[in-house]
């Protein structure tokens, strides 16, 4: 029964943030934001007795990918807006009009309430990235994408990479919501909170801060990353897990609804 | 979500993709870039590079050797490599003897992976620079991708939308539904592969 409810939450929940024009506007954001272009012509000198094309195709293939991870990066801001704005609608929106007291008197459970309404977040959020990602690096070396479509693990690295962005933003925004309460103060806080994570990371190269620590993760997905690139990826995603667990345990157990 | 809306919104989806790759390319141009870099080469030997992606438009390559030096410059397309890296066969895109510095200019017509070769002419070890002058504007290439991709949306959305106008009208003629929903998707599949081919004459 309460799987079932699950369900039905979740596809209620996705059919609100996935209606007109949400993940039009996400599209938008994302493609403007990652299509400016970003010149960087990657050069390799290659032996042409020892190579095969299928090695220099495999080549190209990487270079296509690893460049979209790296374009993945400066759709950072647009996902702080819409991230902030989804978060809000689905905890305190409805914590603060009362929308969640008529959410929990159906035979349901808090956690599957929570649960049902962190993932439409994230999934909106992740299937418009992916797509506007995939979408680069298919186009940025038009030949290749059979390769890519063939070899899959790099499409797999690049959804990964952009999974981990929007887990880190998602997490954040989520528990900002559910901690305030009040749709004004989540709004405005939790995009405050990764603009300032934005200015501080670039300003005072704290490279564990997001998003400079999504290159690091770039880095360590597309090539052998050093210890410090272990560190600087994984604090973000740490804490994320972190509060992600916080807001769990704090809506199943601890929010009280007047 | 019924079928019919779920293409119109797939359809709308992949309009937009399209018109903000359109835009992007348009509000920014590129700015321009140099790539390349030093390359050695052994007596009468080769030297290539990959380069990916080499964008659009016109370019030129500045090749620093010796005044001895004397070679050829072969630019090959991602299907150039691959046969010289198969089969051995040359079918660059542009070759040019050259003897000392010099400058090429060249234009590509789309963006992908090329590759430059050097074959040296001369008895003996060679060093040198080279340097690809990337100028900036619009992509011409990029604009008519993003115009493929618009075109690929509305023909989907047209089709959701004709599947929305049939389902919700009742039949007045002899077709099944599924007929009439074949025989409308064919008439705009075939619209929209004339305005495409019109706008690419």
């Amino acid at each position: 029964m309460t799987d079932n409810r699950f369900l039905m939450n979740l596809s209620w929940e996705l059919k609100n943030l996935f209606r007109f024009p949400f993940p039009e506007i996400l599209l938008a954001l994302f493609t403007f934001t990652v299509f400016l272009p970003h010149v960087s012509t990657y050069s390799a000198d290659i032996n042409l007795n020892d190579v095969s094309s299928q090695e220099i195709t495999g080549q190209i293939a990487h270079v296509s990918t690893y460049q979209g991870a790296f374009a993945s990066v400066s759709a950072y801001l647009p996902l702080a807006v819409l991230g902030s704005i989804f978060g809000t609608l689905a905890f305190a929106y409805e914590i603060e009009n009362g929308l969640l007291m008529v959410h929990l008197s159906h035979p349901t459970s808090k956690r599957a309430v929570f649960l049902s309404k962190w993932l439409s977040c994230f999934l909106v959020a992740f299937v418009t990235l992916s797509c506007t990602l995939l979408f680069f690096t298919f186009l940025y070396v038009p030949e290749n994408s059979f390769y890519l479509i063939t070899n899959s693990h790099l499409t797999l690295s690049l959804m990964l990479l952009a999974a981990m962005e929007t887990f880190v933003i998602v997490s954040v925004t989520v528990s900002f919501s559910i901690f305030s309460r009040k749709a004004s103060v989540s709004l405005v806080g939790s995009f405050a909170t990764l603009y300032i994570l934005q200015l501080l990371s670039q300003t005072s190269g704290l490279s564990y801060l997001p998003p400079a620590s999504f290159y690091s993760q770039v880095e360590l997905l597309f090539h052998a990353g050093s210890l410090s690139m272990l560190f600087n990826s994984s604090i973000s995603l740490v804490f994320a897990a972190f509060l992600a667990v916080a807001s769990y345990l704090y809506f199943s157990r601890r929010l009280e609804l007047a | 979500m019924n079928m019919a809306r779920f293409w119109f919104r797939i359809g709308v989806c992949t309009t937009i993709i399209g018109l903000c790759i359109f835009f992007s390319n348009i509000a920014t141009q590129g700015p321009s870039s140099t790539v390349g870099g030093q390359f050695s080469t052994g007596p009468n030997g080769t030297w290539a590079e990959l380069y990916v992606p080499l964008l659009s438009g016109s370019k030129e390559i500045r090749i620093n050797v010796p005044r001895s030096f004397e070679g050829t410059l072969y630019i090959f397309d991602y299907e150039g490599t691959k046969r010289l890296v198969e089969d051995g066969i040359r079918e660059p895109i542009l070759e040019e003897n050259f003897k000392g510095s010099t400058l090429v200019d060249f234009a590509l017509s789309r963006r992908g992976a090329y590759t430059i070769v050097i074959e040296s002419h001369v008895p003996q070890t060679s060093q040198g620079t080279t340097g690809i002058v990337q100028k900036g504007g619009i992509k011409a290439d990029m604009l008519q991708d993003s115009a493929i991709v618009i075109l690929v949306g509305l023909t989907i959305s047209g089709i959701g939308g004709a599947l929305k106008i049939i389902r919700s009208h009742k039949p007045t003629h002899n077709l099944s539904q599924k007929q009439a929903c074949a025989l409308a998707c064919l008439e705009i599949a075939v619209g929209f592969v004339s305005i495409g081919s019109f706008i690419c004459e």
